[in-house]
């Protein structure tokens, strides 16, 4: 009866998913950049929400992000921050350090720039293993996590 | 003396004392959280931010005392233990590692919305049971919760 009462209460919606789905944070973020002088990011933001639509190219959706990010990150931090947590969620990195071994699929930190440093940082996690080459891909959470930076 | 508070619903299912457990939960993993980014804090506005977030955690070690006490008070039990808080309040948590102000901020920001809403719930159930006491608590930390929401934004805030 108890957790009837709670789960009931208009509050609970946030108790449920207090970081939200990245649709909705990016939902969000739109109608703050419907202000005057805010139409880069508003156009960013727009091309951000197709692309995680579509689910297709993680690439893109974090290019897309940290250009938001650069654009709208100074005025709009917590909303920003709420979309990078929610992507953090969303999406994985797929790491082969050599051709004969399957991907390590490892999460994503995006606290920084650019999807270069991001590449530096996963690369930096696996620079002790015997590797003749790091590539690094982008996907959407599909797959169980064997390790995190 | 006849009290305003309704005879004491002292079963652990009762929705008012499930309210202060889950409040409990969430008031002592937003302390844990508060505790190490006060620890960990690096950088320009180290000194204001390492201090708030020491009166905010200060705040908050009071505070689980009292919401604990008073579940007591209604006889029930109040749940314990980092697993058990960690597990009912579902709060995020930082990594371990560097992280900037801001994002302790912004990350603090996220766990106070969610214990007020559910200091919010707790308000009301102990409207609805007519636990007066127990209202007049949640109000009083809703109150603090939502100014410490107030100054952790308007650090954010870019002017």
């Amino acid at each position: 009866m108890a957790k009837n009462f709670l789960l009931s209460h208009p509050a609970a919606v946030s108790i449920a998913c207090p970081l939200n789905a990245e649709l909705a944070v990016l939902d969000q973020l739109l109608a703050a950049l419907a202000a005057p002088g805010e139409e880069t990011g508003l156009d960013l933001a727009l091309d951000l929400r197709w692309e995680l639509m579509q689910r297709v190219e993680a690439e893109s959706v974090l290019a897309i992000f940290f250009r938001l990010q650069a654009v709208v990150g100074d005025r709009h931090y917590l909303a920003c921050y709420r979309l990078r947590r929610a992507l953090e969620t969303t999406l994985r990195a797929a790491v082969r350090c050599n051709r004969r071994e399957p991907a390590q699929i490892v999460t994503l930190r995006l606290d920084v720039a650019h999807i270069p440093a991001l590449r530096r940082r996963i690369a930096s996690i696996f620079s002790n293993q015997e590797a003749t080459l790091t590539h690094v891909t982008f996907r959407f959470r599909d797959l169980p996590v064997l390790s995190g930076n | 003396m006849k009290t305003t508070a309704a005879p004491a619903k002292t079963k652990t299912d009762s929705p008012v004392v499930a309210a202060l457990n889950l409040f409990l939960a969430d008031s002592y993993a937003l302390l844990a959280n508060t505790h190490q980014a006060h620890w960990n804090v690096e950088g320009p506005g180290f000194f204001a931010l390492h201090n708030a977030f020491q009166s905010q955690y200060e705040n908050l070690f009071t505070a689980v005392d009292e919401i604990a006490e008073r579940i007591r008070a209604l006889d029930a039990y109040a749940i314990g233990g980092l697993r058990a808080f960690a597990k009912e309040a579902g709060l995020e948590e930082f990594p371990v590692g560097a992280v900037s102000g801001k994002d302790y901020v912004a990350g603090l920001i996220f766990a106070h919305e969610k214990t007020l809403a559910d200091a919010t719930v707790l308000r009301d159930a102990a409207g609805a049971a007519n636990d007066l006491e127990t209202q007049d608590l949640a109000i009083g930390r809703i109150q603090w919760h939502q100014k410490t929401i107030w100054m952790l934004k308007s650090y954010l805030k870019s002017v």
